[in-house]
């Protein structure tokens, strides 16, 4: 009877230990690799898709998704569809610790891509498994230079040409361009606003006293930034930067109109590249009140910025072109601009690195062929990918906002780029020489 | 009538040798302790008595008995009762009743599910209470021979604990192998010195922190002997108290806070500066705290007003600032609740058995550097940016070099000493805790972990060296973790307390994950080995209250700087 309940029971054992193998799909040793299977590569990103953050960039993901699609209906990657799994952080570090969780451990992905946020994705980095399991970890949608550092994140390759770069670039401008005037800075007084600060000392650009002002992230949102503005227009600056997120500069700027800009006060606004979306500005300020909207349209005309990337409303560039037809097709009801261009042009290099990791694709294949190859993929950006030291761009040109929102090169013509890095020990920027390669056939890479 | 008989004899031979073998081990019989009184209903029979040292015990047995004893351990009971009228708290502490399952006895759900599986159930409320660790591995090594004596039929015993309970069971598995099969420490309390000693420590950075911060007339070390010090530690826990609620009220109400009145240490200047609710986070970060708490998952908004596109966009920036702002120290404001009953009452305890005096000492604390890059990134906003950040470093800095905590270096000593548990490895082991735990936080898992390894590393060398097969490895880690989301708001937008949810606050599982547990022990108990990996995989991924994976990356004493 004894010996009949231990077979019982041995049998139970086993049979789950069978059933928890196949039920789980747990890999054996030496099984495929997270996310490929002979059908699918399945991505995962994380992003603000909702709350006071979101606004322009929860457009980033869907256009990413857009453009996959184009692909997956042209044969895909090597016959394997791409999935992209869009999770909503928020914006809200916690939350993308959550979300990262998720993709990594229950959805199992085979890389994280165009994760958004300074603080959202330095949480996940320190409290999610992307360093230990080595998860790709590409095109971070953020200007914080840590992020390109491969001795601490080995698997994170940024996007975007870091902000130190950004404030290097707009300090030799300013120095070339307004010289003698009085500059002031309002800044986002975390990493990204550190990082930009960085930048300026670096280029060798001062603040008159009193143009130095700050907010803790997101509380433009709540607080307001009246203080601040009125602070900046005391000081008497005849220039100022915006260095902060979209919805800060949309606050900035409608209160820039309440304290008279463009009929008692007149100073020249500079905008960093992630806060200048004119779209996002709009209809940031449309979604409150017209006179809001018209008093952004205001502060912005005139106002300058830098970008990475082409014009959205450039629509002879070949790269804009085909994303607009690829928008109106993939992503329909989403209107075009520069978060929907930076989503398509993000999308189309993770295809070029999935191709250069080759037909069976591997965590480890994908970083080495992003470092070694990364550099040579097709793209709108005006500057190279430095992916072979987990660099972004490294570029910028400067434009000029007309009354409709329009960005244009501020000297007319073609944009002049120029470049640098993120070293802070010097300001060194030069005009860049780099040849941005053509669009592919159809927009359908083929790199190998 | 014949099988009776054969029964019986069956039945004494089994007696005669579990007596032989109690003999030959040297475990204690119930010489010195009187029978067990047993009556039998509802298809179980019930026994209870007093072993030797006068702890009341119970046992449970089925009549569908399955073989397997499981001894539970109970976890931490104040020295005294604490005062009726302290909130929280009032009429807690010294519950010396028998416990035989998680939550017994006030609530018998979890102990009568195993008794309808068939586990037998044994536990006692040990002799004393308090830090109890080594003569409550005692009283269950003579209950173990009671239980054992009088319920020949078991075959296999799991023994399983939470908090000071997992640091009893951990114990009794590594002094007493030979009398389980598995054990099942459950949040095993551990480094005392580390927590609340020599070098500061999550117990001691909170207390002293929060004292400095927001009420210098807090004692909290060095406590008075006798029940002149359990009052001052009664006094204390309210204080605490009052200034949490303090901050607290206006916070979750509107998002605003206020510094509370016996906050005299702060000048006016950072006071008009900067919010409570930044200092309060940083007493968080700074003590290793978890950032979410059982009403407080750190992530969820306030609600949307959608009545209008402006309510709308003015109630999404206010809900997404209540995430980014508030929600953390709303989520270290309950947590500091909680530690606070253990950091005054036990803390009085444990001076008390090592001479009424303090023994913390934060003199050598970096507290700079507990703050690491990644957590002042991620809780930026909440701390009120980088210039917040300095500024409260600051002052804390100002704290310490005016007012260190100083600890009795004897009294250190003798404080180490009661640090029994040592990590090793006897019997297949299965532990958990949990992510967001607030008593037994993650660096004492983590620690476990470490050990564990560590021995089983020099085993596979033994072995290999000795060119023998690798014994089979005794050692898993099971980590529990809250939902994402579970934050819940008033109709009027405050957010709700709550009691539970599982993964926060102290020693939080659902009744799902205690019969997890005890699955996967009874599963070691009888194949004498782990359950195999995939069979701990699966449990781990069957369930979102567990983390999917056994690999999570936890804090550790040295990660946090303690």
């Amino acid at each position: 009877m004894i010996r009949a309940l231990k077979k019982r029971i041995l049998a139970g054992v086993s049979l789950l230990a069978v059933t928890g193998l196949v039920v789980s799909g747990i890999p054996a040793q030496g099984a495929a690799t997270p996310g490929v299977t002979k059908d699918t590569i399945t991505l995962g990103m994380s992003s603000a898709q909702s709350g006071a953050a979101s606004p322009g960039y929860n457009k980033v993901g869907p256009a990413m998704r857009a453009y996959f699609n184009y692909i997956n209906e042209k044969g895909g990657v090597y016959g394997r569809k791409i999935e992209l799994k869009l999770e909503d952080d928020k914006y809200v570090p916690t939350n993308a610790v959550n979300k990262v969780n998720k993709l990594i451990l229950r959805d199992k992905v085979f890389a994280l891509v165009g994760n958004l946020g300074t603080a959202t994705h330095t949480a996940a980095l320190k409290k999610t498994p992307i360093i230990k399991q080595s998860v790709p970890d590409l095109f971070v949608n953020t200007g914080y230079s840590g992020f390109a550092n491969p001795k601490k994140y080995p698997t994170t390759f940024m996007y975007l040409p870091s902000y130190i770069m950004e404030a290097k670039i707009m300090a030799k401008y300013i120095k070339d361009k307004f010289p003698g005037k009085k500059v002031g800075i309002l800044y986002q007084d975390d990493d990204f606003g550190k990082d930009g600060l960085a930048g300026f000392k670096a280029g060798g650009l001062t603040f008159v006293a009193g143009g130095t002002q700050k907010y803790a992230s997101l509380s433009q949102a709540t607080v307001g930034l009246t203080a601040q503005m009125t602070a900046l227009k005391s000081s008497g600056a005849e220039v100022i930067i915006l260095f902060g997120v979209t919805s800060a500069t949309a606050v900035a700027m409608r209160t820039a109109a309440g304290l008279g800009y463009g009929t008692t006060w007149g100073p020249q606004f500079i905008m960093g590249s992630v806060g200048a979306d004119p779209t996002t500005l709009l209809t940031l300020a449309g979604a409150t009140t017209p006179a809001l909207q018209a008093a952004t349209l205001r502060s912005l005309t005139g106002a300058l910025s830098l970008s990475f990337l082409p014009a959205a409303t450039d629509t002879e560039d070949e790269y804009v072109k085909k994303f607009i037809e690829i928008n109106t097709t993939y992503n329909k009801g989403v209107p075009w601009d520069n978060n929907v261009l930076v989503g398509m042009n993000q999308a189309m290099l993770i295809v070029q690195a999935l191709r250069a990791a080759g037909e069976n694709p591997t965590r480890a294949s994908l970083i080495s062929a992003l470092k070694s190859k990364g550099g040579t993929f097709a793209s709108a950006g005006y500057s190279k990918l430095e992916s072979a030291n987990n660099v972004g761009y490294t570029g910028y040109w400067v434009g000029r906002y007309n009354s409709t929102g329009v960005i244009a090169p501020v000297d007319g013509g073609k944009p002049v780029v120029y470049t640098t890095d993120s070293s802070t020990a010097n300001g060194d920027v030069a005009v860049s020489t780099f040849t941005r390669p053509a669009m592919p056939a159809d927009g359908v890479p083929t790199n190998k | 009538m014949r099988l009776t008989l054969n029964k019986t004899r069956r039945n004494m031979a089994l007696l005669l040798s579990v007596a032989l073998i109690g003999a030959v081990l040297g475990f204690p019989t119930a010489a010195t302790a009187a029978d067990p009184t047993c009556t039998t209903a509802a298809a179980v029979t019930t026994c209870t008595g007093e072993t030797s040292d006068t702890a009341k015990y119970e046992v449970r047995v089925p009549d569908d008995f399955n073989g397997t004893l499981l001894l539970w351990s109970h976890g931490y009971t104040y020295v005294a009762k604490i005062p009726a009228q302290i909130p929280l708290l009032g009429g807690a502490g010294n519950d010396l009743r028998a416990t035989i399952a998680p939550g017994a006895p006030d609530s018998m759900v979890t102990a009568n599910a195993l008794l309808n599986q068939g586990y037998a159930l044994a536990g006692s409320g040990f002799a004393v209470p308090g830090w109890n660790a080594e003569s409550a591995v005692k009283t269950n090594v003579e209950l173990l021979g009671i239980v054992k004596k009088k319920f020949p039929k078991i075959k296999r015993t799991v023994a399983w604990g939470s908090s000071l309970g997992g640091t009893i069971t951990q114990r009794l598995a590594e002094t007493n192998p030979k009398l389980i099969d598995a054990a099942l420490p459950v949040m095993a309390f551990n480094n005392l010195d580390k927590v609340t000693g020599s070098n500061g420590g999550y117990g001691t950075d909170a207390v002293w922190l929060f004292k400095m911060f927001f009420d210098p007339t807090i004692k909290g070390f060095g406590y008075t002997a006798g029940p002149v010090g359990f009052g001052e530690a009664a006094v204390d826990f309210g204080k605490v108290l009052a200034a949490v609620v303090a901050i607290q009220g206006g916070l979750a109400k509107s998002g605003a806070d206020t510094w509370p009145a016996t906050a005299t240490l702060v000048p006016a200047a950072v006071k008009a500066a900067l919010p409570a609710r930044s200092a309060l986070l940083l007493v968080g970060l700074l003590s290793g705290m978890p950032m979410r708490s059982t009403s407080f998952d750190g992530v969820t908004g306030t609600p949307i007003d959608t009545s209008s596109v402006a309510a709308a966009s003015a109630s999404t920036s206010a809900a997404t600032g209540f995430s980014l702002a508030v929600q953390p120290a709303l989520a270290v404001a309950e947590n500091m609740v909680n530690i606070a009953g253990f950091a005054t009452f036990a803390r009085f305890d444990l001076e008390s058995q090592v001479g009424n005096k303090n023994f913390a000492d934060n003199q050598r604390t970096n507290y700079a550097a507990k703050l690491s890059e990644e957590e002042a990134a991620t809780y930026n906003v909440a701390l009120s940016g980088e210039s917040g950040i300095a500024g409260l470093l600051q002052l804390v800095a100002g704290f310490q070099a005016a007012a260190p905590l100083k600890g009795d270096a004897d009294t250190l000593a003798k404080f180490k000493k009661l640090d029994t548990m040592t990590g090793q490895i006897n019997v297949p082991t299965i532990a958990f805790n949990n992510v967001e735990e607030t008593v037994e936080f993650q660096p004492m898992m983590s620690w476990m972990i470490e050990k564990a390894n560590a021995q089983r590393a020099a085993e596979v060398a033994a072995a290999k060296a000795k060119k023998k097969k690798a014994p089979a490895k005794k050692f898993a880690a099971f980590w529990g973790q809250p939902l994402d989301e579970y934050t819940v708001f008033n109709a009027d937008g405050t957010p709700k307390q709550q009691a539970f949810n599982a993964g926060t606050g102290h020693v939080q599982f659902t009744q799902t994950q205690w019969m997890d547990m005890v699955r996967l022990g009874d599963m070691a108990a009888r194949l004498k080995k782990l359950p195999s990996a995939a069979i701990l995989q699966l449990t781990r991924e069957s369930d979102p209250n567990w983390y999917p994976t056994e690999d999570f990356d936890a804090d550790t004493f040295e990660s946090i700087g303690s």
